[in-house]
């Protein structure tokens, strides 16, 4: 059995109702998606046993396995047509990934299955594309889409029991992959001092989300305690609020931008690679990421922007769990004293920063985005205005307008090649500042193996096993 | 003559013609069956390299057949296809008829290599959603297979230059030798060839070898020559001194007795002549004795005795006693006669250096107890101590200013050689005795100590005066007619079985006495008398025609046996049986063998004429002799007569009868010859 902590239990396990990442690992422990990304970063079938996709990249019909809900009902394609038709029937948080791919996205009704997919036997559905979508099977593979209806889940553990913690117990009638846990014991806990506390007192032998911060300030580990560094697709950056005056200047922008990078780089952790493009190496073609390096002189800078910023006020919101507080203090007192400026800084929770993008209340907003997939479509989602979590305040619909003649690009390599220019391009605006691509950390017993994540970019917390 | 040429070929061409073609087939061979191995090898190490290179290829499209970019596959498989080793690539998923791609090229006749991977839906591999076909025209086999085979021909050639090379450079390094050998050999040098210099060029172990075994050989030769130059010459002068010795004896004794019937020198001269007589008789006998080999024979040991005594007197004048009731013919031994004759000369030496002057002379006793012969040699002289018996017994050595080197341990080692035991007592102040027991054997049959008259006319030739006056004063008294002649009368003479003849060997004039018996067919009724007794050649003559010889050095003391009973012809065989019709049986085998035969109807009957018969006689003896009585007890009355060829005749089973010691075997009743 595994005793996990995590921040915060999640009110509800549904597909629909769920945003942080933690939680998302626990929604894989109980149900599955069609098809999932394994270690090695290969496609591999879940649910599905097999697809065909049309020619035209328009249709995909799926076969799925024999396989049964925690209740010992038969999975069927309606189940499938079901689970996904749901996230459009109020808007969940990932239904932006899927919002006008599937046909019928926009006018379908609650309760009822998206016009787009057909279920065509008790085995067997087809789900019509809009438009071909080369990265659709890796939307299917978010843990968001995980085939999960009323309950009705076949994922490799089921809930057991669920008061003040859940009890995840295995799933007899997965066949899928193989599991090594018999059972996993999931608790709250906030702060890295109480998750070690508990670690001395032999109560929890794994703990996920805890604060990068908190985590690069812990000194004497115990040696039967290991810190795994994962793979992800979380980054951080600084976002602009365009609605300020003082942002209006593009030079400005760029400047204060170069400004961020360059406290960033210097204070970059095993945690924080340093990254100043916005979508994190691996995702994009090789020279996206080779752009001529911009130079940064912090004299020139004062020099040149003092006059313009001496005696105005800054407020900047940060993820707290993200940004050092000796990267934000130098920030702040160079700001102070090179420009004049007058910094707030604000140090927010995940939870309480979520109600401040919404509010737009902040000129500088920093903090972490997790990328759902390996495709731009999979993090330009951070910046989009019309979603309800987006960072920064700026204007976006070029954006989107110019990404959405080109997502359905058939040829991968040429749609990414026209999302870089179309990225490279927007980037330019300085609307925010790119700094990190971030490790996600797992504090864990020794003897406990995390699955790598060279490829996945996440590890899948059903897939950890005690190493005997 | 032209196939033997061509069958005898150089030892070069012998050797190297099979080698180089044993080589070159076997590096054909060698070099198939290598290739073979490589090229199977590297087949199974470039399909494993292939299969990795074809995996890593599958799995750098699984994607996008996956996510259906068969275009991105397409395009893939056009790079890969540009590559010269790929033949055919063919991607498809099941149950679709179209390929996603498809494309081949003509390969020519390169080899093929066709390998399949598939790509699944799932983790579990059960579920295929393409497989990918690819066909691989390998180079590397035409090149590895040409290549290979003008490299193999290079190093062949290579091999076979330097392999005829080498065998002619080794094969020539032995012919050399031998070819040197063999003219040195030829040209009659043997003993002067040197090995080291005829193989002195060889690096070859085995030449070396065999110039060491031919070294050894030609150094063999050379002694086995000069010891057969040495060995020829000792017989000759062995055969000289032997007749010197005989000639010179005769006269030396008429010499010595006329010196003493001669009383008109004072004893001054007559000591002196003695003395000078007595010397030449001692160089005459050392001359035969250091001539004589050790080899071991049977010989008469009283004979030898009587010999050394003779020699001790004429060497030193002093008489040694020897007293014996044994006969001659009783005290044959079996060993080396000059061992004995040196070892006992030695004893003899020594009884007379320690004898004291006014104590007997030195005494030899001769005697029998059952087989074994015992000789006394004893002294009452000086004696010796304990401790120095032992130190001459077991050290060896003579303590004698004089001495011939033979001492006390010598002769009992030269007397334990010839099967005989040693054993001296000695008491300082008493005296000395050497006991020597040796074992017995029998008589020789060409050997006689008795003249053998069986009727009334005896003939005698001799041209030794002192013999025909032996014949005369022993044989005038037997109431016989005696005729005494010399060689020269021979020829004037007729033979007879009816005559009894005592003729001398050595007859002059080329004539031998034994030639002439053999000659006149008179064996029976002849006994050849001569000093020669030890001549093996007389003796193997005399053993084949049946001849018997009277020794002249035993005649002093012969034995007159007169036989003239009613068989004038010695009978050979005996037959004691009551049975009449197997004694006429045997009568008639007998006639028609030309066999002497007698038979009797019992023992007591025999015993009644025994002396009639000569001892050497095979008596034949019933085992039923009727009236109860039984061969094989009977017999030993006859065997008390000393006769001691006595068989058990039996017409039943043999084993059911107990064979006494002195019955020699039971044989069945069947004429024995």
């Amino acid at each position: 059995m595994l005793e996990l902590r995590i921040p915060h239990l999640p009110l509800s396990l549904k597909p629909t109702d769920i945003a942080l990442m933690e939680h998302f690992l626990l929604l894989q422990c109980i149900s599955q998606t069609l098809v999932r990304i394994n270690e090695n970063g290969d496609i591999v079938g879940d649910l599905a046993e097999s697809w065909r996709i049309s020619n035209s990249g328009k249709s995909y019909r799926f076969k799925i396995k024999n396989s049964f809900s925690h209740s010992g009902k038969l999975i069927t394609a309606h189940d499938v047509a079901l689970s996904i038709s749901q996230h459009f029937w109020g808007k969940s948080v990932v239904s932006v990934y899927m919002e006008g791919i599937i046909v019928g996205t926009n006018d379908v009704k609650s309760g009822d299955i998206l016009s787009g997919i057909n279920v065509i036997s008790e085995k067997e559905f087809q789900i019509e594309l809009v438009d071909a979508y080369p990265p659709f099977l890796y939307v299917l593979a978010m843990p968001g889409f995980s085939v999960s209806f009323n309950g009705n889940s076949s994922g490799p553990f089921k809930i057991a029991k669920k008061e003040n913690f859940i009890r995840l117990e295995r799933n007899k009638n997965y066949r899928s992959s193989r599991i090594d846990l018999k059972s996993i014991n999931v608790s709250s806990a906030s702060g890295v001092s109480e998750v070690m506390k508990l670690f001395l007192l032999n109560k929890i032998d794994i703990s996920l989300g805890n604060s990068l911060i908190d985590i690069e300030k812990m000194k004497d580990i115990p040696d039967d305690i290991s810190i795994t560094k994962t793979e992800s697709l979380a980054f951080a950056h600084f976002y602009y609020n365009m609605n300020r005056k003082i942002f209006k200047d593009i030079a400005f922008r760029k400047d204060l931008s170069l400004f961020f990078q360059d406290i960033a780089n210097k204070n970059k952790t095993g945690l924080h690679e340093f990254s100043p493009f916005f979508i994190p190496k691996g995702v994009m073609p090789a020279h996206y990421y080779k752009r001529k390096k911009e130079d940064f002189d912090l004299k020139k800078f004062a020099m040149k922007w003092k006059k313009f910023t001496s005696g105005k006020k800054l407020r900047v919101v940060v993820m707290s769990s993200v940004f050092s507080d000796l990267m934000l203090n130098e920030l702040k007192s160079l700001l102070k004293d090179k420009l004049g400026l007058q910094v707030e800084m604000i140090k927010a929770t995940n939870k309480s920063l979520m109600e401040i993008l919404k509010s737009d209340s902040y000129d500088i907003v920093g903090g972490r985005y997790v990328g759902n997939f390996p495709d731009p479509d999979g993090f330009v989602g951070a910046i989009n205005q019309n979603s309800s979590l987006h960072y920064g305040v700026f204007p976006t619909e070029p954006l989107f307008d110019d990404i959405f003649k080109v997502r359905h690009t058939k040829s991968p390599r040429e749609r990414l090649e026209k999302y870089t220019d179309i990225l490279i391009e927007f980037e330019k605006q300085w609307y925010f500042a790119p700094l990190y691509r971030l490790k996600i950390p797992i504090i864990h017993r020794k003897d406990i193996v995390i699955p790598e994540t060279n490829f996945r970019y996440e590890s899948e917390l059903w897939k950890i096993f005690w190493n005997e | 003559m032209e196939s033997k040429k061509r069958e005898s070929r150089s030892l070069p061409e012998a050797f190297l013609l099979p080698s180089f073609l044993i080589g070159v087939i076997s590096l054909l061979l060698l070099g198939s069956l290598h290739y073979l191995l490589v090229s199977h090898e590297f087949e199974i190490y470039i399909k494993n390299h292939l299969k990795k290179y074809q995996r890593m290829y599958s799995d750098s499209i699984k994607n996008d057949l996956l996510t259906g970019m068969d275009f991105e596959v397409y395009r893939k498989c056009k790079g890969m296809f540009n590559d010269d080793e790929i033949q055919q690539i063919v991607v498809r998923r099941p149950f679709e008829e179209k390929e996603i791609c498809k494309m081949s090229k003509p390969a020519g006749d390169l080899k093929k290599i066709k390998l399949s991977t598939k790509v699944f839906f799932d983790e579990n591999r059960e579920n295929v959603a393409a497989e990918l076909e690819i066909v691989y025209s390998i180079h590397f086999f035409k090149i590895l297979s040409n290549q290979a085979f003008y490299l193999f021909i290079g190093i062949l050639m290579l091999l076979i230059v330097f392999q005829y090379f080498l065998l002619k450079k080794a094969s020539m390094k032995v012919s050399e030798s031998i070819t040197l050998l063999t003219k040195k050999i030829d040209e009659g040098d043997i003993e002067n060839v040197n090995m080291k210099d005829v193989f002195a060029k060889s690096k070859i172990l085995e030449v070396r070898k065999v110039a060491i075994c031919i070294d050894n050989l030609l150094s063999n030769i050379g002694d086995y020559k000069k010891k057969l130059i040495k060995s020829a010459r000792n017989e000759a002068f062995s055969e000289i001194a032997s007749q010197v010795v005989h000639d010179v004896r005769s006269p030396l004794g008429v010499l010595r007795s006329i010196t003493e019937s001669i009383n008109d020198l004072d004893d001054a001269r007559k000591n002196l002549i003695k003395d000078s007589v007595n010397r030449i008789s001692s160089i005459a006998n050392n001359l035969l004795v250091s001539n004589q080999k050790k080899e071991n024979n049977t010989f008469c040991l009283r004979i030898l005795v009587d010999e050394i005594i003779a020699d001790k007197l004429h060497e030193t004048g002093i008489a040694v006693a020897f007293r014996t009731n044994l006969a001659y013919g009783d005290t044959f031994i079996y060993g080396s006669e000059i061992n004995y004759y040196r070892s006992l000369s030695n004893l003899i030496n020594n009884s007379i250096e320690a004898k004291v002057i006014d104590k007997p002379m030195v005494s030899i006793v001769l005697e029998r107890n059952s087989s074994n012969l015992i000789m006394t040699i004893s002294d009452e002289g000086c004696g010796m101590s304990k401790e120095f018996l032992e130190k001459v017994l077991y050290e060896g050595g003579t303590t004698k200013e004089k001495g011939n080197g033979i001492g006390l341990k010598s002769s009992k080692k030269m007397i334990e050689e010839s099967n005989g035991s040693f054993e001296i007592l000695s008491e300082v102040g008493i005296g000395t005795k050497v006991i020597i027991k040796t074992e017995s054997v029998d008589k020789p049959k060409w050997f006689t100590d008795v003249f053998l008259v069986r009727s009334d006319n005896v003939v005698c030739i001799d041209d030794d005066l002192s013999y025909r006056g032996l014949y005369k004063s022993k044989l005038s008294n037997l109431g016989v007619s005696l005729s005494i002649y010399d060689e020269e009368d021979i020829g004037s003479l007729s033979f007879d079985e009816s005559t009894s003849y005592f003729i001398d060997n050595d007859l002059g004039g080329g004539v031998f006495g034994v030639d002439l018996i053999i000659e006149k067919g008179i064996q029976a009724n002849s006994t050849l008398v001569t000093s020669m007794f030890k001549n093996k050649d007389l003796i193997e003559k005399c053993l084949e025609h049946g001849v018997k010889i009277f020794p002249k050095q035993i005649s002093n003391e012969i034995k007159i046996v007169k036989r003239l009973d009613k068989l004038n012809k010695r009978p050979e065989l005996v037959l004691i049986d009551d049975d009449k019709i197997i004694c006429s049986m045997w009568k008639l085998e007998a006639k028609n063998k030309n066999v002497s035969f007698c038979s009797y109807s019992s023992v007591e009957e025999f015993i009644n004429y025994h002396k009639t018969h000569d001892l050497s006689t095979h008596i034949y003896i019933d085992s039923n002799l009727g009236k109860g009585l039984r061969g094989e007890v009977e017999s030993e009355k006859i065997y008390k007569l000393g006769f001691e060829k006595i068989y058990i005749a039996t017409g039943y089973d043999k084993d059911e009868l107990s064979q006494s010691s002195w019955i020699v075997e039971i044989v069945g009743k069947d004429f024995p010859l």
